[in-house]
């Protein structure tokens, strides 16, 4: 894919805050599409997201992003002042952001049961998270950046945001980032992936090529050696047995008593991020 | 309209909430001032002093209650912007509570039964904008890089060491009080202003830079 078909790049971004180092990491976020991030907490998936819209100052790299106004952000807290209504809220909105359309903004905060007299600290969880991705979505912006969207809703209110999201995305040149640590968001409806763990980018690509490239393995503890087990990711030994994640190169080092089938996305990311049994 | 005039008014629209609880602080502050003294002008500083107790401690504790330093930057709002922005709206607080406070002055004198100077009045209201409005640049840059509740302290610790240098002044020159008043009658209410307006417009300027430059490589 060439530069015009990517909505947002990073290029060599370093952030240190105290112990954690975020990077040295590449991204490219294709327009257009979905693209989801995943990673254990405290991997950098919100470091990540500051840091690309400027909120966080990267100590080095480059990062090429539309202007804020074309960029709908919602983190997983309400960046408002617990006193305002959800319309003085939308009066800010309205007075910054260009292309802000009042008729659609109303028109999702009675889709998410939102009133516009509610004053922003009255909210549970899950209503402030409805009510800053209507914000964000209130100009229709090129790129929507969410940090963990679908925390703290119930199953009903996250389909109905997933089909909100996919409503959004039929919109020509429509592109979506967003963080999440519940992997059936991802296989609902993104379509690429980036996985960081500990600050670094373990994976980014499709989703396709992602099941492609890790294997989940299944064998008898007699099946491991020296050579093999170093390949193996989350390795979990069980009462003779053992499970774990490789990369799918790696296949022909396992010898043929073991099972080695396409994972999903959960296994691989939960098997990348457990360290092996013998670490611990 | 300009993102740093529309930035004052979302600044406005923020304190809006709690005007209310300031209702009860702002005037035991006032009275406050005047009962020792009970002098009317001392409404005049008095509300001013305002100014530098509530503007940062309500514009910037309210950016930490509700993480409003993403807000502008999602809206589009530049640092520079905001750090202009903020500037704009302490000095507009400062000249409305001094105006206030210059209002408030015939009534207090009528409460008083004592007369006013209206020279005196409004020399001391262009005394109170130029001394108040130093203070807030000098403490402004440290809410810019720290933050409202980290520079809490130098907050109250900036006016207070004013308050004890002008005490011990006082000690010091028993007659100073009575010497400014007299040289405050004798000067032209133009020369106080061009003054008052000449310090802030200097002071201002370096504040304003060097809060940007802080602002500027602050992690929000």
């Amino acid at each position: 894919m060439n530069t015009m078909g990517y909505v947002l790049e990073a290029v060599g971004l370093v952030k240190h805050r105290g112990d954690f180092t975020l990077g040295p990491l590449d991204l490219h976020i294709p327009r257009g599409f979905v693209t989801g991030m995943v990673g254990a907490n405290g991997s950098g998936k919100t470091t990540t997201l500051r840091t690309l819209l400027g909120l966080i100052r990267a100590d080095a790299g480059s990062i090429t992003i539309p202007p804020m106004g074309q960029i709908g952000v919602a983190f997983d807290q309400p960046f408002l002042l617990p006193d305002w209504r959800i319309r003085d809220a939308a009066a800010a909105y309205a007075d910054f952001r260009p292309g802000w359309d009042q008729d659609w903004f109303d028109r999702l905060c009675r889709r998410f049961d939102l009133r516009a007299d509610a004053r922003v600290k009255e909210l549970s969880r899950g209503e402030g998270n409805k009510l800053m991705i209507a914000l964000a979505m209130g100009n229709h912006p090129e790129l929507l950046i969410l940090d963990e969207p679908t925390s703290g809703l119930d199953p009903a209110a996250r389909a109905d945001l997933v089909d909100l999201l996919r409503e959004h995305m039929r919109r020509e040149e429509a592109s979506l980032l967003f963080s999440t640590h519940i992997t059936s968001d991802l296989e609902h409806f993104a379509d690429y992936l980036v996985f960081i763990d500990a600050g670094r980018i373990v994976y980014s690509g499709t989703l396709d090529d992602l099941v492609q490239d890790f294997a989940y393995i299944q064998g008898a503890l007699e099946d491991l050696t020296p050579t093999n087990t170093p390949l193996i990711r989350g390795l979990r030994r069980g009462q003779g047995s053992f499970d774990g994640i490789i990369r799918t190169a790696d296949s022909a080092v396992f010898g043929s008593g073991v099972q080695i089938e396409a994972p999903t996305i959960e296994q691989i990311i939960v098997h990348h991020q457990r360290r092996n049994d013998e670490e611990h | 309209m300009h993102t740093t005039t529309r930035f004052v008014g979302l600044d406005l629209r923020s304190l809006r909430p709690y005007a209310r609880n300031m209702i009860v602080p702002v005037i035991i502050i006032l009275v406050a001032a005047v009962l020792p003294t009970r002098s009317p002008y001392a409404m005049i500083p008095a509300a001013a002093v305002l100014a530098v107790i509530i503007g940062p401690q309500y514009l910037f504790g309210n950016d930490e209650r509700g993480h409003l330093d993403t807000l502008y930057a999602t809206l589009g709002i530049a640092r520079r912007q905001f750090v202009t922005g903020r500037y704009a709206t302490s000095l507009l607080l400062l000249i409305a509570l001094t105006a206030a406070g210059l209002i408030l002055t015939p009534v207090t004198a009528l409460v008083l039964s004592a007369e006013i100077d209206w020279t005196i009045a409004a020399a001391l209201a262009a005394g109170s904008i130029g001394i108040i409005g130093s203070l807030l640049l000098v403490e402004l840059p440290a809410y810019f890089a720290l933050g409202a509740t980290r520079a809490r302290a130098i907050g109250l610790a900036v006016p207070a060491a004013i308050i004890v240098a002008v005490v011990l002044a006082g000690w010091a020159f028993p007659d100073a009080g009575t010497t400014l008043l007299g040289w405050l009658e004798g000067t032209s209410l133009a020369w106080l202003a061009l003054a008052a307006v000449a310090i802030l417009a200097v002071l201002g300027t370096v504040s304003n830079v060097l809060a940007a430059r802080l602002y500027a490589g602050r992690d929000l």
